[in-house]
């Protein structure tokens, strides 16, 4: 009851200085809104991970030119281009568990189409990418087996590239170029979107890889296949079966490593979501000093107001306030304080990830535990860095108060 | 200005047993330590009566204003002994004293001591709030009330700083006076006022001290204000060099002045005396 008047008092008292209130807040605000929008931010790339995951066939590997341990789990280009169109050949036709493969070459290149030019990475695979990769056609469709025999002049556009080169007409018959050699459009993918690295997946151009290698870049040698087991149970018979193969086809000796590695996509997307577990916690790291700044910024003015208002607690206690009154009146500023701002932080946290959505090529999604976390971290900050200056005010002298100038 | 005596009985029935309200016994307040130590009072004993008006008078530094805050119950003697209503203050703890403070005492500060960011009627109602519990219209009404025992009424709602010096000192007069204290503790509280302002003052004073029977004490340097009580302390460097009963200069004509205490029920003196149990 008494207790309940003093929480009155401290309330009166904010309501009495709400610049100062609002700036004392401001430390809060800033601490659970970033915690929020942060974590958020992190959740929603995990999860955008995950999301590829499940849309990424569970029996495509990749097998990268190099090391597996100078490369680590290497997401695109390996630089190591120790594979050669005929191991495509060898494994197709000694590795039973394997169903499809393709290599997978890259470039960036500049595309013409009439007046229209558009710089975007060039791909040079087989026909069969598109079935691994789970890829269907908007319009037109995958080049045959035998255009990557004959090294045909054709190639399947991404939706952007046919966006930004073609407008809104349909640019399957079409011809495009690329240095100076021209390329008929049999197809348009279906769009896929951003990864969860903001990169556009339907940003390529694809042609064969037999066209890429002898007529474009004159190279005989890759650093990627793309491939697909017969069942998801078949993966890692894929994997042994390729890796015995390409060791004797290079071969390496007993005791020599690979040259090179293979990774499921799961694998990869493994290693991406570790990636991205670090960058949850390294931004709710930072989110959470501030949070802490915050803290120490209510502690800081709750000090200068104990200070400030000496005379104020000499003239209560003269007046009959208990030194459990003034410490409960101050406590409950602090209190109200870290509440008002975790509840304001919420707000702009909200509001943060709201803006965030528009912008990010992922959608952050915003918890309850994060929201809870970070309010109730709030309150904590706020009541600890609350009790000593609430202390130091309760225990005043009411003469010395009285005296202070 | 009605109160609920019943909440206040106990305190009350405690403190109004003995003969008389103040009893100071060689009393003695050192102030610090060492080479430091200041002594500021050096053995001062005196009584005071209930429904006394008494001025304390001195040279600056002669120990008044610590006199007057261990007589208020904020501070306490070194050694020596303070009775007050026949009880040693001694003995009671540190929220004792904050209720003997709020119940008992009305203080009234050599400064004005009010909060500036609370207007004058949240400033006179303080004391109540660390009373018991009233709700905030109680509070407000008997805020106000006390505010026109000051003639202050129609300054509630301003804030110390949009008030002058002696609209301020009343303010503080009328907090003083808002838990109906038996005894009023004033440390110089004409200190900073003109001779006009400092009259309508003691006129309270001694309205209040006669129709409501308070005790009161009062520090000044002025001999005119001083001749308005009845009784003079005088102290020099930490000792009550004299002890005199004097005639007092009447300020207290009953036409009403600049501010009169008013009684819902009628201002008669009776009544006056009959809601303040301090006199027998
Ligand atoms: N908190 C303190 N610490 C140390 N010395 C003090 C303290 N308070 C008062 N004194 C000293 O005690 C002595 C008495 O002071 P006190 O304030 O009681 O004088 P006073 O009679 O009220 O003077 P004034 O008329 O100027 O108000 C002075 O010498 C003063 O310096
Ligand atoms: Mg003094």
């Amino acid at each position: 009851m008494r207790s309940l008047m003093m929480a009155r008092m401290a309330m009166q008292a904010l309501a009495q200085n709400k610049l100062r209130t609002f700036l004392t807040t401001l430390g809060i605000i800033i601490g659970v809104a970033s915690v929020i929008a942060m974590v958020a931010l992190g959740q929603g790339a995990s999860a955008s991970v995950q999301a590829r995951i499940a849309g990424l066939g569970v029996n495509v590997l990749t097998v990268f030119g190099g090391s597996a341990t100078t490369g680590g789990a290497r997401q695109g280009s390996a630089a190591v281009e120790s594979l050669r169109a005929a191991d495509v050949e060898a494994i197709r036709r000694e590795c039973p568990s394997v169903r499809l493969l393709s290599p997978q070459l890259r470039r960036s290149a500049q595309v013409i189409a009439g007046d229209n030019n558009w710089a975007t990475g060039l791909q040079g695979v087989d026909t069969a990418y598109f079935r691994i990769r789970e890829w269907t056609f908007a319009t037109g469709s995958a080049f045959e087996a035998i255009d990557t025999t004959v090294s045909a002049k054709v190639c399947v556009l991404g939706e952007t590239v046919r966006q930004q080169l073609f407008g809104n007409a349909d640019p399957v018959g079409a011809v495009v170029r690329v240095n100076q050699v021209p390329l008929r459009v049999v197809g348009v993918l279906t769009p896929r979107g951003q990864t969860s690295f903001g990169q556009d997946q339907d940003d390529a151009v694809f042609i064969p890889y037999t066209t890429f290698m002898n007529r474009l870049y004159g190279t005989d040698r890759f650093s990627m296949i793309v491939l697909s087991a017969v069942s998801p149970e078949e993966v890692d018979a894929a994997r042994a079966e390729v890796t015995s193969l390409l060791r004797q086809r290079h071969h390496i000796r007993a005791s020599s490593d690979d040259d090179f590695y293979i990774r499921t996509q799961q694998e990869i997307a493994q290693a991406a979501e570790q990636t991205t577990a670090i960058f949850t916690l390294l931004l709710g790291g930072i989110a959470a000093v501030s949070l802490v700044v915050g803290g120490i910024g209510i502690m800081n003015i709750m000090l200068v107001s104990v200070t400030e208002r000496t005379r104020e607690i000499g003239v209560r206690l003269a007046v009959g306030a208990h030194r459990r009154d003034i410490l409960v009146q101050f406590f409950t500023e602090a209190l109200v304080l870290s509440v008002l701002g975790g509840l304001a932080g919420i707000l702009v946290g909200a509001i943060a990830v709201w803006v965030v959505r528009a912008l990010s090529p992922w959608a952050p999604i915003m918890t309850v535990s994060s929201v809870l976390v970070a309010f109730f971290c709030a309150s904590a900050v706020g009541l600890l860095s609350g009790y000593y200056p609430a202390r130091k005010a309760a225990h005043l002298d009411p003469i010395e108060a009285l005296r202070h100038e | 200005m009605a109160l609920s005596e019943e909440s206040l009985v106990d305190a009350r029935d405690v403190v109004d047993s003995a003969d008389s309200l103040i009893e100071v016994i060689d009393l003695h307040r050192v102030y610090g330590s060492g080479i430091l130590a200041v002594h500021a009072l050096r053995g001062v004993s005196f009584h005071v009566g209930h429904g006394e008006l008494v001025a304390i008078v001195g040279p600056s530094g002669s120990g008044k204003t610590t006199m007057m805050n261990i007589l208020g119950c904020l501070d306490r003697p070194t050694t020596g002994q303070y009775r007050l209503g026949g009880r040693d203050v001694s003995t009671l703890s540190a929220d004792e004293l904050a209720d003997v403070r709020n119940a008992r005492i009305g203080f009234v500060f050599q400064g004005f001591n009010l909060l500036p960011r609370n207007s004058a009627v949240q400033n006179v109602g303080l004391p109540l709030r660390y009373g018991p519990p009233l709700s905030s219209a109680e509070r407000h009404r008997r805020s106000l009330e006390c505010l026109s025992v000051v003639g202050l009424a129609h300054r509630a709602s301003h804030l110390p700083n949009q008030l002058s010096g002696g609209e301020q000192q009343r303010v503080a007069i009328a907090r003083a006076l808002v838990n109906n204290p038996s005894l009023i503790l004033a440390d110089e509280p004409t200190g900073n006022l003109d001779t006009r302002r400092s009259e309508e003052i003691l006129a309270l004073f001694q309205r209040l001290n006669r129709l409501k029977g308070m005790t009161i004490a009062l520090v000044t340097h002025e001999p005119d204000i001083a001749a308005c009580c009845r009784r003079v302390l005088h102290f020099r460097d930490g000792v009550l060099e004299r002890d005199e009963p004097i005639v007092m200069r009447s300020l207290d004509t009953n036409d009403g002045d600049a501010f009169a205490v008013r009684d819902p029920a009628g201002p008669t003196p009776s009544r006056g005396v009959e809601c303040v149990p301090c006199v027998p």
